[in-house]
């Protein structure tokens, strides 16, 4: 029984002991601390990963609280973060702003090869030797070296064709930067239309070579009633601020290229008709 | 309980494989390389820190409420050096021989990293039952990962597994994996052998 | 289920507010209702006794109407405590969130630090004998190997221990003679060497054991293995590594190791030689040395 109050004492007075050390010291460092700027992080996921287009959750947390920045900006936390900001700031609710990568090519399968391709399983080692076995060479290579960029699973190579899974993307866009031909372009997760497509081929070399890209015929041109969607150097681009998601342009693309995921209209409705 | 199988079983898959404190997270080096010299050590090692994780985790989960910021890095070291005091008293009492084997690297438990590290990250954050759960997985994934480096430099160092020779007669020991550059080579094949499986099963699609 | 248990039911049922339920509505509080209900009714009916016999049975029926009430009041006492008590937990978790900080943190610390080193003295006292059998256990073990076949051991209080030296222990044969152990702990390469040194009553060494080591396996080691300490065996004050007769080979790679185990040796030598020419001589063997 000594035993044990004399350790007691001991340790217990040593704790109190430091514990009054330590409450001193922490009244002599405090850190004046915004009571705002506290909340905001304490909403935020805390990951640090940038994704918001700032270094890290801290400054974003004190562009949100004193800078006026957008409290939408977290794809991690996603809409349910971009409330709990907006409530702390007294801000209206805006869905948050999601991005994810897209592959810009439905080529794959259905383009035709210069030769049989039988190096190593990678897009790099594939683009030197000869320019790669697609005819287009703008179009996706199909040998996975933005599979394996992937640390979320989310890309996959469908008939020959990389696709990203928009519901497992986090918008990281490591894919893009590992892709050899730069086709994989970050793209607002709320976009239903998009072209994917990357070739600037005119017309007659395009038919020659795939069976789906795009040739600049002008006619979703014409169908948009929001101006969103025009042809540059042979190629259909779609303006995302001025697109409504109607769908006009996919049901008149006579390609069937255009990608429409309400309608699920595009290269994926249908299978592709050869191997 | 919250946690249903999936996430039990998770718990353990992080803890063994996808977040191994030691071939992972890179945590609790000096331990490992100086008891991983023989499968015994290991073993005792593994498992006196795995007591220590699960009851420290245990306490300082109860207590996260209790503990205020300013003060728990103290509080979190006091709950740990007192299970590792209570680890040594009971291993030099029903085990002399292992505490003899295993001498200043018990008490050198407290300033294990990967206890710390737990503590920190997953028991001042978590419920009782998940925190205890994550240091018994946590726990095995280290006493895996010193098994693993321990058979090695165990059986090339010594020739012997367990203390029982187990290399062909006229096998002549390699010194060096009982010393301290054995150890970080054996570290570094077995880490560089996960990472290649894991990218394997990533490159096939899986996750 | 307690009495308060229902009746919280029983108040959110009828809105009887709580102060009334703290009373129990059960008999205990019916009865001293009764007695004095009865007290009346009986009196009145003994209304036509004599004069002492009412008088005696208003007093009894008062003293049982005050022991009644009080009855009713040490209950309403205790419920009241009981009550008080289940407020208890959640008392105090108020109070400590109000706490100011500084407080709390030197609270926190302190009952933590005082709840291990409860745990930790409790822990000690439940393993002190095993650890103290254990040690005397491996000191007996070596104190037969280097003196085999000895009639008993002593430990020898307040010798003179140069060096290393820890404990000296005198060996008594049964025809009479008397040998010495000395335990000595000399620093290796990796701690301390915890070993036993067996010298005779002429000085020489009769063996060496080791207690506990931590040098380097298959280096270090092999200056506790019984071909190194062997060389040891016979030697006597002044041994020390090198060529003469009385010093010894070192181990090729495990020099400090060797050292050590050497340094113990002469620290057990010393120790015997301080012991045996300090307060003891022996006529017959000659001078104590």
């Amino acid at each position: 029984m000594r035993d044990i109050l004399s350790a007691v004492t001991a340790l217990g007075g040593i704790g109190l002991a430091f514990g009054l050390v330590l409450a001193g010291a922490s009244k002599l460092f405090a850190v004046k601390e915004d009571p705002g700027y506290e909340a905001v992080l304490r909403a935020l996921p805390g990951t640090n990963c940038g994704g918001c287009g700032y270094a890290g959750c801290a400054a974003y947390a004190e562009a949100v609280s004193s800078g006026g920045a957008p409290v939408n900006l977290c794809p991690v936390g996603g809409d349910a973060c971009a409330g709990a900001l907006a409530d702390i700031m007294g801000a209206e609710h805006v869905k948050a702003a999601r991005v994810t990568a897209m592959v810009m090519c439905s080529g794959g399968v259905r383009v035709k090869k210069k030769f049989d391709y039988a190096g190593i399983p990678d897009c790099v080692a594939a683009m030197d030797t000869g320019g790669g076995p697609p005819e287009c060479k703008y179009g996706c290579l199909g040998l996975g070296t933005c599979v394996a960029a992937c640390d979320y699973g989310a890309v996959s190579v469908v008939e020959g064709v990389a696709l990203v899974d928009h519901e497992r993307c986090v918008g990281c866009l490591l894919c893009a930067k590992a892709c050899p031909r730069h086709i994989i372009r970050p793209v607002t997760y709320y976009a239903d239309v998009n072209v994917c497509c990357s070739s600037k081929d005119k017309s007659a070399v395009l038919r020659k070579i795939c069976e789906i890209g795009c040739v600049g015929c002008r006619v979703c041109e014409k169908v948009c009633k929001h101006g969103a969607i025009r042809v540059e150097d042979n190629l259909a681009v779609i303006d995302h601020e001025k697109c409504t998601s109607c769908g006009d342009c996919a049901e008149k693309c006579p390609r069937r290229l255009i990608v429409d995921a309400n309608l699920d209209r595009g290269p994926r409705a249908e299978p592709a008709p050869s191997e | 309980m919250k946690s249903d199988l999936k996430s039990v079983g998770s718990r353990f898959s992080d803890g063994l494989i996808f977040q191994n404190p030691v071939t992972v997270l890179l945590l609790g080096m000096c331990p490992v390389m100086a008891v991983s010299v023989s499968v015994f050590n290991g073993i005792g090692m593994g498992l006196s820190a795995t007591f220590v994780l699960i009851f420290s985790n245990t306490v300082i989960s109860l207590l996260r409420k209790f503990i205020p910021e300013n003060v728990r890095i103290a509080a979190y070291i006091v709950v740990i050096a007192t299970f590792v005091t209570i680890v040594d008293m009971l291993l030099q009492a029903f085990f002399p021989q292992l505490s003899k084997s295993l001498g200043l690297f018990i008490p050198l438990i407290v300033v294990n990293c990967i206890i710390l590290a737990r503590a920190e990250a997953f028991a001042r954050v978590n419920g009782v039952f998940n925190s205890a759960l994550d240091g018994l997985a946590m726990g095995i994934g280290f006493t895996a990962a010193l098994i693993a480096m321990s058979v090695v430099r165990e059986a090339l160092g010594a020739g012997t597994l367990l203390g029982v020779p187990v290399m062909p007669p006229g096998f002549r020991p390699a010194l060096l994996m009982g010393l301290a550059p054995g150890g970080f080579i054996t570290l570094g094949f077995i880490i560089a052998a996960m990472q290649w499986a894991l990218n394997r099963r990533k490159r096939k699609g899986k996750l | 289920m307690s009495d308060f248990e229902r009746e919280g039911r029983f108040d959110e049922a009828s809105g009887i507010p709580e102060e009334v339920s703290e009373i129990p509505a059960e008999t205990p509080a019916d009865a001293p209702v009764d007695a004095p209900a009865d007290a009346p009714e009986s009196a009145p009916e003994d209304a036509g006794g004599t004069e002492e016999q009412s008088a005696e049975e208003t007093a009894a029926a008062e003293a049982a109407e005050a022991a009644a009430k009080a009855t009713a009041e040490r209950l309403a006492k205790k419920a009241a405590a009981r009550e008080k008590r289940r407020e208890l937990p959640r008392v105090l978790a108020g109070m400590f969130r109000n706490m100011p900080p500084s407080a709390k943190m030197a609270l926190s610390l302190f009952v933590i630090t005082s709840v291990s080193a409860a745990l930790l003295a409790a822990t000690h006292i439940l393993t002190e004998r095993p650890i103290s059998e254990h040690r005397q256990a491996a000191v007996e073990r070596a104190l037969a190997e280097v003196l085999p076949g000895r009639a008993g051991y002593a430990l020898i209080d307040g010798a003179e221990l140069p060096g290393s030296a820890r404990e000296l222990y005198a060996a008594y044969s049964y025809d009479g003679g008397e040998d010495y152990a000395v335990n000595v702990a000399p620093n290796g390469y990796g701690g301390e060497i915890e070993m036993m040194v067996g010298v005779d009553a002429g000085g020489s060494v009769t063996g060496v054991s080791i207690v506990s080591m931590t040098e380097t396996a298959g280096l270090g080691t092999k200056a506790g293995s019984p071909e190194f300490l062997g060389r040891f065996t016979g030697k006597r004050a002044g041994v020390s590594i090198g060529r003469g007769d009385n010093d010894i080979d070192a181990i090729a790679g495990a020099t400090i190791s060797s050292r050590a185990v050497t340094t113990g040796v002469s620290d057990a030598l010393a120790a015997v030689a301080a012991y045996t020419a300090s307060s003891y001589y022996y006529a017959e063997e000659g001078d104590g040395q």
